[in-house]
């Protein structure tokens, strides 16, 4: 893909509430428009001095292992930055499809709306 | 010969990373068209990503055909990814259950397996690897 196409296509949304970072995920994302998003967020984590960030995947209708490994990486380097992470939104067919694969969901922190989300990374259990 | 004879068969060629996004997109629509559940869907099309990132992964190109298929009284929906790759060297390995921390280890065939009801395998460094998997709709 051209550097001008990558620069004016939309691949994701970040946005910044307070001392938390709301990242949306696009559902049709490849590897290097996850890569952009990924570098967009971390930016963001550092610029903003975020305390959490809220993963919104409730756009996803399909996630696969290497989909999945790609989001479980990217919520371990906003973790070793410093910031809290939260994944909310997955779908219910998802989620059962993920959990059958067999991909690894250990550690990963969950809710089911961007409120609970958000209140999660800033008053962890 | 009619042009009008409907082909219940939907077939991607899989050439790199980047088709894997529109394969994704194009098994969905052709299973909601068919009006397969959600749930189904999702299933059925994560499988269907998992074997085609297989091909890149490992042989950098293929095919994937999607088929609707009848026994009987039962419907369902069987998938098939092709690639003249170099095979997979060891099978018992590749079907073996593994967890990894990043979970990108393996072939990811276990996960495709539980994923759908029929599963067969053929592979061999001459003819490279064939998947054929099926799942049978309620």
């Amino acid at each position: 893909m051209s550097r001008l196409a990558a620069s004016t296509e939309r691949t994701a949304l970040v946005s910044h509430f307070g001392d938390c970072v709301v990242a949306t995920l696009r559902d049709d994302l490849d590897r290097g428009q996850f890569a952009s998003f990924r570098s967009e967020l971390l930016e963001a984590v550092r610029s903003q001095r975020a305390h959490g960030v809220v993963l919104d995947a409730s756009a996803l209708e399909v996630v696969d292992t290497a989909d999945f490994a790609r989001l479980r990486q990217t919520l371990e380097m906003v973790e070793l930055m410093g910031a809290r992470t939260v994944l909310v939104g997955l779908k219910p067919d998802v989620v059962a499809a993920l959990v059958e694969l067999g991909a690894d969901i250990d550690g990963i922190s969950g809710e089911l709306t961007l409120e609970a989300g958000l209140a999660r990374v800033r008053n962890p259990r | 010969m009619r042009w009008s004879v409907e082909r219940s068969e939907l077939f991607v060629a899989v050439g790199d990373e980047a088709d894997l996004p529109v394969l994704v997109v194009r098994v969905q629509a052709w299973l909601t068209e068919r009006g397969v559940s959600p749930g189904e869907r999702a299933r059925i099309t994560t499988a269907a990503s998992e074997l085609a990132t297989n091909i890149v992964k490992y042989a950098g190109r293929g095919s994937m055909r999607v088929t609707a298929v009848r026994r009987g009284l039962h419907e369902g929906v069987e998938l098939w990814a092709e690639d003249r790759g170099p095979g997979i060297a060891d099978v018992t390995l590749a079907l073996a259950d593994r967890y990894s921390s990043s979970g990108s280890l393996g072939l990811g065939l276990p996960g495709v397996r539980r994923l759908m009801d029929d599963f067969d395998l053929r592979t061999s460094p001459e003819t490279g690897t064939s998947v054929k998997v099926c799942r049978w709709l309620a």
